[in-house]
């Protein structure tokens, strides 16, 4: 029957009273409990303790508290109560050091993560009332995930029809050139309706902003600048405001400069160098039909997503009612609401992350648990003289509390430092995600959660051993027995299953993440990546003849250089830029398809390492005059009616949907990945540039291209002295080679591995400070047994065999559990992987094999220690 | 100053308890005889605060017997009357007896 009071509050009695009675009324108290549940049952019983605490303790507690007696515990006691407890951290200095690297490494891991984590998933935007910031989309194909740009003219209906949307305003991204003077660049700019800043919250720098008369048109062009253009390119200069500058061909005056800080509300990571306004003409012009707006909209207060949504579904039916050859039956209106948008992609990464570093932080917190107890168990002999010879339990327990809380302090100071580092580092790994959140320091909130969790497990968990061991040293006191026995030990063995098994679910996500990355490099991209560079040229302003002149120049003086295998050019880099698809009709039938479609000259397949594989390549006789001709990519060929292409004739549909003017298939190109590594291959269609038949195509954007056999950067910079020898007023030329491109874009990916990897490798080195100590317990617990035992003439092959079976038997629990737990676990991981099943049976086999040999190994090196113990020796301890 | 040891009113009432309970006093015991008495309730700890001042005084001695595994392996604290303790009773009774002397609550009080 259950007799006995509430622990915690026996507990709370023995801290709390007088050292000379507590034991005494503690025991008074349990005994007349212990009446009192016959007559009055357990819960009452507890009720009536429960007031019995409150009233015995309430006049210590009052004294314990009084203004004097804290002096004189400040002064007197807790000096004392200090030393002993560094005294006790440098006597069992290995454990303690074990102790505070686990417990920095916790609180490194999961504060670094969790600061991304709360931008991510938790802190607000960095705009007033950011959850009423929704982007308004295009959805064609009506089902829910289109994601398509809208027209002016669209814009104008959200603001004039909705009654949601108190405010709509749009962001196109361009490029242009600026010149002030002699001297003209190349800039990316922003077009925003004047709404936006007011919508934002944004306060100008310097300045103002636009005005709804310059939306209209009718005002003369203006231009803001970011903080940083007018830095870098006007000096700061206070004076800028009234200035007039050159935009491509056309004068503007600076209005204003945008905050240092200024987060474009699409793209963090989009860093524009100047803002103009977006020109509407009251939305007459240009056509629906010309989707280059994104629509940030505020919504009114109180207003729910079903609302909003059901609104735009309203407006939907108005407009296609009234524009019904501009839309098709399933169009509709969609919102998104502004953090999905900027975050959306990044919050299971960021949740998925944040749970491997609470792992972390709980194989951690095992691990002080583990070592605090080990430790408190050396220490029996020691508390039970000073239980002899007077101390009382609370003044034992407070000192060993202190003793964990100063190890807490030490090991959540150090992490939150290394912590900051990380996330340092972290960010520098990924530049990208560095953009993306803007400001990511550690926030007061991050920094100060964890510390609590790292505060409150390593006293929570040193409770339990502190405890223990002074229970038992009071008691051995009283009863005069010195011995120890190996009954403690039991509790070590379920936490190194645990540690076993979370070590093993993080190293087996960490396998996955790496085959997954393997298989990613491994990807035929259809490029020569190596030696290759490519020179991004913008000839804003220029006309169309006039611009390809020069590319065809500067290919001409290129090929001529030495160690150039190849050059070509081409508008949409391979892995870096999205290429436009487009329908088609394939003449003779009623069939059509969609294919990306890119421009290039002769001579670029031959220079990005792509081959033909049927018919011909263009040549430079392809002119304007002659039959117009493309090249397909294989794709096309494989899906082909009849199976070969070359010879058929297609023609592309204009924006109204009618034919355009036919043009034959010469020729089929081996496939590019274009749009990624991740992605499938898509239809691709190569028009000449040496025939501009579509005014699809703008050869002011162009990328030239060069293979060398000797160094590409050479090969670059020669390209680009060639472009601005013949244009002298151009922006310097963008140099990149296709081998950074290709590995920017398995950026996030090593990222994820990196992160991954290094948990799995900081639960891995956890749990090995864990096995060994709890080995060092084992042996130094059963030292004089094993002693007997090597007298009595035991082999030291059973010894060795005998002490690790303590620790082998728990991991091997710990592997079994840990590849159950990973079985159901990684399915979470199934969308960070590329063509690698989340039960992949190496990646299992190969960590779980990992996990085995490291647990051995840190077992065995003990249990051969140990049985080199000389049996003479520990005789004679005794 | 020297004997004259005036007993408060509870350490009085608990003197008296130690008396009546003889050998078998320990807190449990006192508190119970206490409020059986007094039919209030008594905390444990005000038993034990006034038990460790009259021991202060010299007036009871105690001593602790073995862990006690009905107690949760605790010891009890049994308490014995010394002669000094039996002498202050018996001062408080005498005074309190001289001034009680000639006093009729009943008479005094006025009816009207």
């Amino acid at each position: 029957m259950k007799n006995r009071p509430p622990r915690i509050c026996e507990f709370f009695l023995e801290l709390i009273l007088p050292a000379r009675d507590a034991d005494v009324i503690v025991g008074d108290l349990h005994e007349e409990f212990a009446q009192k549940t016959k007559s009055l049952g357990y819960t009452r019983s507890t009720f009536w303790y429960c007031g019995e605490m409150v009233r015995s303790s309430w006049p210590s507690l009052r004294r314990k508290l009084a203004p004097s007696n804290i002096r004189r515990a400040i002064m007197q006691e807790w000096p004392s109560e200090i030393r002993f407890a560094v005294r006790g951290i440098r006597k069992d200095g290995l454990t303690s050091a074990a102790a505070i690297f686990a417990l920095t490494l916790g609180i490194a891991a999961t504060t670094a993560i969790f600061t991304v984590a709360d931008r991510v998933v938790i802190s607000p935007l960095p705009y007033p009332d950011s959850d009423r910031l929704a982007i308004v989309w295009n959805d064609w194909s009506g089902d829910g995930a289109g994601r398509g740009s809208q027209s002016i003219p669209e814009l104008m209906d959200l603001r004039e029809r909705s009654t949601t949307i108190v405010n709509a305003a749009g962001v196109q991204f361009f490029s242009t050139s600026i010149g002030a003077g002699q001297s003209r660049a190349i800039v990316q700019a922003i077009g925003a309706s004047p709404s936006l800043f007011s919508m934002l919250g944004t306060v100008p720098a310097l300045g103002t902003f636009f005005s709804p008369g310059h939306e209209s048109g009718s005002e003369q062009q203006v231009v803001a600048l970011s903080y940083s253009f007018w830095m870098s390119n006007f000096g700061g200069d206070p004076d800028v405001v009234g200035r007039e500058v050159l935009l491509d061909s056309a004068t503007a005056t600076v209005v204003g400069v945008l905050p240092k800080d200024f987060l474009v509300p699409v793209n963090f990571g989009f860093k524009p160098d100047i803002y103009t306004p977006t020109i509407t003409h009251g939305g007459r012009t240009p056509p629906r039909s010309v989707h280059g707006l994104r629509t940030v909209i505020r919504t009114a207060e109180g207003v729910s997503p079903r609302a909003l949504a059901a609104d735009l579904g309203q407006i939907s039916s108005q407009i296609k009612e009234l524009y019904p050859s501009e839309y098709n039956e399933t169009f509709s209106f969609r919102a998104t609401p502004l953090k999905q948008v900027l975050f959306g992609d990044l919050r299971t990464p960021a949740l998925l992350l944040t749970g491997m570093a609470s792992l972390v932080l709980l194989v951690a917190c095992a691990n002080v648990a583990n070592l605090l107890m080990v430790k408190a168990t050396g220490r029996e002999r020691e508390l039970a003289v000073r239980a002899a010879l007077g101390a009382s339990r609370s003044r034992l327990l407070r000192q060993q509390l202190i003793e964990n809380l100063a190890l807490a302090l030490c090991g959540g100071l150090l992490g939150i430092f290394v912590a900051a580092g990380s996330l340092d580092l972290m960010l520098a790994l990924n530049s990208d995600l560095a953009l993306r959140l803007g400001d990511a320091s550690l926030s007061p909130r991050t920094v100060g959660f964890t510390s609590l969790a790292a505060l409150g497990s390593a006293l929570m968990f040193g409770l339990g051993p502190a405890l223990n061991s002074t229970r038992s040293a009071t008691q051995a006191a009283r009863l005069r027995q010195g011995a120890r026995g190996r009954a403690r030990s039991r509790w070590h063995e379920p936490i190194i299953a645990l540690q076993v098994a979370i070590a093993l679910v993080m190293m087996i996500g960490a396998g996955l993440l790496t085959r997954s990355y393997q298989s990613l490099n491994s990807v035929e991209i259809g490029i020569t990546v190596d030696q290759t560079v490519a020179v991004k040229v913008n000839l804003a302003g220029w006309d169309t003849p006039q611009a390809r002149d020069l590319y065809s120049t500067v290919v001409n003086r290129t090929r001529n250089l030495p160690r150039v295998m190849g050059v070509g050019t081409v508008n949409n880099i391979p892995i870096g830029d999205h290429a436009s698809d487009w329908p088609h009709d394939i003449i003779g039938t009623e069939e059509n398809f969609s294919a990306d479609f890119m421009t290039v000259s002769p001579g670029y397949f031959e220079a990005i390492g792509a081959h033909i594989v049927a018919g011909r390549d263009f040549t430079e006789d392809d002119t304007e005059g002659v039959e117009p001709v493309v090249v397909v990519n294989e794709q096309i060929a494989l899906a082909w009616p009849g199976g070969n292409p070359v010879g058929a004739q297609i023609a592309p549909m204009t924006r109204e949907g009618e034919t355009q003017k036919p043009v034959t298939i010469v020729g089929v190109v081996s496939n590019i990945r274009t749009t990624g590594l991740e992605t499938e291959i898509e239809p691709q269609i190569y028009y000449p540039n040496t025939q501009l038949t579509l005014g699809l195509f703008s050869p002011k954007n162009m990328w030239i291209v060069a293979r060398t056999s000797g160094d590409p950067a050479t090969v670059g910079a020669q390209i680009r002295n060639e472009v601005v020898q013949l244009a002298p007023n151009v922006a310097s030329p963008e140099i990149v080679e296709l081998s950074d491109i290709v590995s920017g874009s398995t950026a996030l990916n090593r990222f994820a591995l990196a992160l991954v990897g290094s948990f799995a490798l900081v639960g891995l080195l956890l749990t090995t400070v864990g096995i060994s100590g709890v080995m060092a317990f084992v042996v130094r617990a059963e030292r004089k047994e094993i002693g007997i035992r090597l007298a009595l003439g035991a082999a030291s092959g059973r010894v060795v065999s005998g002490v690790m079976s303590r620790s082998m038997r728990s991991v091997a629990v710990g592997s079994i559990l840990g590849i159950l737990v990973s079985l159901a676990a990684t399915r979470l991981l199934a969308n960070q992987l590329f063509e690698i099943s989340p039960t992949d049976p190496i990646s299992i086999a190969l960590a779980t094999a990992l996990i085995l040999s490291v647990a051995t190994l840190t077992s065995w090196i003990p249990a051969t220690r140990a049985a080199r113990i000389s049996p003479l020796e520990t005789l004679q301890e005794e | 100053m020297g004997k004259t040891n005036i007993l408060g009113s509870f350490e009085h009432l608990v003197l008296l308890a130690l008396v009546h309970l003889g050998e078998e006093s320990y807190g449990v015991t006192v508190r119970q005889e206490l409020e059986q008495k007094s039919g209030k309730t008594i905390s444990i700890g005000a038993v034990y605060a006034t038990l460790d001042r009259l021991e202060g005084k010299n007036l009871i001695s105690s001593r602790h017997s073995g862990a006690d595994p009905a107690r949760g392996g605790k010891p009890r604290r049994h308490f014995k009357v010394l002669p000094a303790g039996e002498l202050a009773l018996a001062r408080s009774r005498e005074l309190l007896e001289k001034m009680w002397h000639g006093i009729d609550l009943n008479k005094e009080r006025p009816t009207g």
